[in-house]
């Protein structure tokens, strides 16, 4: 399928408007430049939620936010929780910037969303932002009644950068559970066109290197700024792709977009997944390009993709479905089954 | 009743203030040395396309069509007569 006619006229009018590719130097720029986007496709705060709170967290050396959403209506006290990582190459990003995203996904998904503002490099190089998202597992984990869900139907979410770090902290929990029996236990990962493999030598990586929103030029940067020299790009908490056995792992949702440069590495990490017998739903997103989910002012099938992913989640986490015909029609399909 | 240009006016002023931008730009200003940034102007000619009720036809989003309120102004009388 050719690249989605709304999503085409987006990256026109973004290249005509001259918006900087490629390599960057200062990282307030790239910062901006995602903040001022997001600004543009999903501005932060417009859409209704039943509620939204922050919770400050202490962290090594420091305090981190947590800001947690519940849905519209009347939800039960305990509800399934999402802990969602935001993307942004692991150096940009905030809970500005997926706060659109965030709201949408909890009203969809029926859980209530707890988003991670995870400290970024380069002052927080690799491993701050995976240890942040640990403590905060942990924390919500432990304290299920602060935050309004039930612990036994707690998943994690992320997407790009984010989405790294939700998959490795599966697998960190599966790992810690072997050596203690109160460790995090996570029911469900939710990958959105997830970074998995850093090396990036995909054909897509190849192919979608430039003119479709992330330039490999951009991300070679986002990595110099948050990977140290003496870490292998082959370690596992930076490319989960790598791994080579991921029995056990959670359930996993798992949505890659056509023209996205990461398209290739999730949909070989459901492959992976599923080789080992985890259970593995999602979709290859036709036309569609990376952080195409968070611009429904630009391309309005972004909506039609997180109710899709909405239902995926409420029949796995077995809540009510607004229409039951309309659920069994999207019932979830294994990705390139 | 405010005219084409003015209107145009109007919008990037609005976009501009929220960058802390008070002044108003000339017709033959670069709109990003003006203040504002490459979202900016997508949002410029988005609200645009809804205030006038019209869509720009792709082949005309060029960097020359974008970068001043003059050649927006032009943009949306082009679109406007060929409606």
């Amino acid at each position: 399928m050719p690249l989605d006619r709304h999503a085409r006229r987006f990256l026109e009018m973004l290249a005509a408007a001259g918006t900087a590719r490629g390599r960057y130097e200062a990282v307030e720029e790239r910062r901006e430049s995602l903040a001022d986007l997001a600004d543009l496709v999903d501005p932060p705060g417009t859409v209704p939620v039943g509620g939204v709170r922050d919770h400050l967290l202490a962290v090594h050396d420091g305090l981190i936010s947590l800001r947690i959403y519940s849905p519209l209506g009347k939800p039960a006290r305990l509800l399934p929780g999402m802990l969602f990582f935001h993307g942004g190459g692991w150096v940009a990003g905030s809970l500005e910037t997926h706060d659109g995203l965030c709201r949408r996904l909890c009203n969809e998904t029926g859980c209530r969303m707890i988003a991670v503002d995870y400290r970024l490099a380069p002052l927080h190089p690799f491993p701050y932002g995976l240890a942040d998202g640990w403590a905060a597992l942990n924390h919500v984990f432990r304290n299920p009644r602060i935050f309004g869900i039930d612990p036994a139907r707690l998943g994690v979410a992320g997407d790009g950068a984010g989405g790294t770090l939700a998959a490795v902290l599966c697998r960190m929990a599966r790992d810690a559970a072997k050596d203690n029996p109160d460790a995090p236990r996570i029911a469900f990962q939710l990958l959105l066109c997830p970074i998995l493999d850093v090396h990036g030598e995909s054909a897509a990586r190849r192919e979608l290197a430039e003119g479709y929103f992330l330039d490999s030029e951009t991300l070679r940067r986002d990595l110099e700024l948050y990977v140290p020299p003496d870490i292998e790009l082959s370690d596992v908490r930076l490319s989960p792709l790598r791994a080579e056995e991921f029995a056990g792992l959670p359930t996993a949702f798992i949505h890659t977009a056509q023209f996205d440069p990461f398209s290739d590495e999730g949909e070989a990490y459901a492959q992976r997944l599923g080789g080992f017998g985890v259970e593995v739903h999602g979709r290859a997103h036709a036309g569609m390009i990376h952080y195409f989910y968070c611009m429904p002012r630009m391309i309005p099938y972004a909506l039609q993709a997180v109710q899709i992913i909405g239902k995926e989640i409420r029949y796995a986490m077995d809540l009510p479905v607004k229409d039951r015909r309309d659920h069994r029609r999207i019932r979830p399909e294994l990705i390139r089954a | 009743m405010f005219n084409a240009k003015d209107r145009i006016i109007a919008i990037a002023c609005h976009l501009l203030a929220k960058r802390g931008v008070r002044t108003t730009p000339q017709l033959d200003a670069n709109l990003r040395q003006a203040g504002l940034t490459p979202p900016d102007i997508v949002n410029l000619l988005l609200t645009v396309e809804a205030e006038f009720d019209i869509a720009i036809a792709q082949s005309a989003t060029t960097p020359d069509n974008l970068n001043t309120i003059a050649a927006i102004e032009s943009l949306v009388s082009m679109t406007l007569k060929a409606a």
